[in-house]
């Protein structure tokens, strides 16, 4: 009974995507209301599945079948399977309540605009298609909420309709789409080798000779460029130029899902490698600065949040992955824990300053950043929450930013202290960027059109306080953060002996 | 026969990347997305192949040499993906033709834009 949760989140937003063009028809209001109140259902059921993965462990959920199963009748080892643990339930709450913020952000934001309910609808879509990575349990559903996924951010970033945002977006879905035909070869190879696609029975099968590596670059290499990673990051900053900024964040939930996903694949299926963990180590540390010192030279405000987007994610990649290298270890544990909690971390902290900057444009109709330079003469309140996000991206104690970097910091030092330097100088040069951002937007000399600016949307201001608050409550009480939402997660995540019973 | 169909597998990939990266009409891009797509669907269902076999349909015929039934339902899945990128992709090109009036993406290099707008990648 309990395992429904996990279909019906997904049956809902499903369900929401395509009623709400017909609801739209009703009038805005109505369909706003009609989006609300989707968004606390499954709320409530996000609520409800992280309740009873936490007290009963982990649920399995099979598509159409009446006991859940590995094995059809007949003995298919073939079936359509959903599962979640600790942490997948504990990141489908998150991404959902940070879904429903930006959703009642997205309202008031982007109300004037005519084709709203697209926007919705594709909204619906990517949310679906990120949880839906965060809850499969075979393969191929990972590949068709691959897809889903690619479909509805090449929606979302074609919104605008200017000439711009169509090159990215038929950019992005041409580099996608050979991305997930890539990750379907290395399900193929794996299929073909063990006649499975369910992940639990080839953990139990895997012999990891070279076909399987051959399998799994293939899926690690399409998993990493939806994360936008190392090798990889090439569409994220023009992705992000010409997106709304709620969809924004979306897509970074999307990136942090696809390494959930990749991890999960790794330590559950594959198991520790020497070769594997180093590969992504590197990877991380040339994320980290290929994302600043790409973000240093850039003028354009959010392409420099998308090159942060990037280092951040090296930051989650350099924490698991030298977690894996240390596993068995007590500092392993704390460098996966602290890779989680940064998750967590990035994904408030990068979107806090992403839904401030789309705030900042509201109100001030620009193009770019030099027709609102000054802005913080007139809005101090602003310019003081963009101040406290700069903080907790760079990683500045007592924000939430510093208290995951410091474990990861911690616990990787006794890997190579010279990994922990080099985060260190990441984190700095972050701080940098940020910094030159900031002086730039808020302080120098005021423009003369600041008459012509907007109200301060109420709404979307306070849904960024929101923000604010959690941010600060978890740099307070790290340790009480991670016990009671992240220690559970973490342990299922390297657990695979519990994976496979 | 097997191999054979491997090395198609693999030439159909080769010329579909080599067309996604060295092709600029966004009409041939997306016929080689189309291209790679086809071979990784051969490639699923000469998995599901059997010599002799006959077609997964439970009758009452005594020979039970069936070929196997599931990669056909995954590449008729991947074959529908398929179909959704590619129609999104050419309404995207007929949008960017409208707004320009130029498929060529290679006249727009030759033009001096900058090279982020590149669409290889």
């Amino acid at each position: 009974m309990a395992s429904n949760f996990i279909i019906l989140i997904i049956a809902f937003l499903f369900f929401g995507a395509f009623t709400i063009a017909l609801v739209h028809r009703f009038g805005a209001k109505f369909r706003n209301s009609y989006i609300l109140s989707i968004l606390a259902l499954i709320n409530i059921l996000a609520v409800l599945l992280y309740q009873e993965v936490v007290s009963k462990g982990s649920l399995i959920y099979t598509v159409g079948a009446k006991i859940p199963s590995l094995y059809s009748v007949q003995g298919f080892p073939v079936r359509i399977i959903l599962t979640a643990d600790a942490l997948s339930g504990f990141l489908v709450l998150l991404f959902v309540s940070i879904a429903s913020l930006v959703f009642l952000y997205s309202l008031q934001i982007l109300k004037e605009h005519l084709s709203l309910d697209k926007f919705y609808i594709l909204s619906f879509l990517l949310l679906a298609g990120i949880l839906g990575f965060l809850i499969t349990g075979d393969f191929f559903t990972l590949f068709v909420f691959y897809e889903i996924n690619t479909i509805a951010t090449a929606g979302l970033i074609a919104f605008f309709r200017n000439k711009e945002s169509l090159k990215s977006s038929f950019n992005y879905l041409v580099v996608f789409a050979i991305g997930s035909l890539f990750l379907l070869l290395g399900v193929g190879f794996l299929y073909g080798k063990y006649g499975a696609l369910n992940m639990v029975a080839l953990a139990n099968n895997l012999d990891f000779l070279l076909l399987d590596r051959i399998a799994l670059v293939f899926i690690a290499a399409a998993l990493l460029l939806k994360a936008g990673a190392f090798p990889f990051y090439f569409w994220k900053p023009q992705t992000y130029k010409a997106m709304p900024i709620s969809a924004i964040v979306l897509a970074l939930m999307s990136s942090l899902a696809a390494l959930y996903v990749l991890f999960k694949i790794v330590f559950n299926i594959f198991g520790y490698n020497i070769v594997l963990g180093w590969t992504l180590i590197l990877f991380s540390i040339l994320s980290i600065f290929v994302g600043v010192f790409f973000a240093l030279k850039e003028k354009s405000i959010k392409r420099i949040l998308a090159y942060l987007a990037i280092s951040e994610v090296g930051y989650v990649i350099l924490g698991i992955s030298a977690g894996m290298m240390m596993a068995n270890s007590e500092f392993g544990f704390m460098a996966i824990k602290g890779g989680l909690f940064h998750m967590v971390n990035d994904v408030l902290d990068i979107s806090f300053l992403f839904l401030l900057v789309g705030i900042i444009f509201y109100i001030s109709k620009a193009k770019n950043i030099f027709e609102i330079r000054g802005i913080g003469h007139k809005y101090p309140f602003l310019s003081g929450l963009f101040f406290f996000g700069v903080l907790a991206v760079a990683g500045m104690p007592p924000l939430n930013g510093f208290a995951s970097k410091i474990i990861i910091y911690e616990s990787i030092f006794h890997l190579s202290p010279a990994l922990t330097i080099l985060g260190i100088m990441g984190s700095i040069l972050t701080l940098a960027v940020l910094i030159k951002i900031f002086a730039m937007i808020f302080l120098g000399t005021p423009s003369e059109n600041f008459r012509n600016y907007k109200k301060i949307p109420k709404l979307a201001v306070s849904t960024i306080i929101i923000f604010a608050i959690i941010m600060l409550l978890i740099g307070f009480f790290p340790k009480e953060f991670t016990n009671s939402f992240i220690d559970k997660g973490a342990s299922s995540l390297i657990n695979r002996q519990d994976y496979i019973h | 026969m097997i191999s054979l169909i491997f090395l198609t597998t693999i030439f159909l990939i080769v010329i579909g990347i080599s067309g996604v990266l060295f092709q600029r009409n966004f009409i041939k891009i997306i016929i080689a997305i189309n291209i790679i797509g086809d071979g990784v669907n051969l490639f699923l269902i000469s998995l599901g192949y059997r010599e002799g076999g006959i077609a997964p349909i439970f009758t009452n015929a005594v020979s039970l040499n069936m070929v196997s039934p599931t990669p056909q339902a995954l590449i008729l899945t991947s074959i529908v993906i398929n179909l959704a990128i590619t129609a999104l992709l050419l309404s995207l090109s007929v949008l960017i033709h409208s707004s320009e009036n130029l498929v060529n993406s290679k006249k727009e290099q030759d033009e001096g834009k900058p090279a982020s707008h590149n669409s290889k990648n």
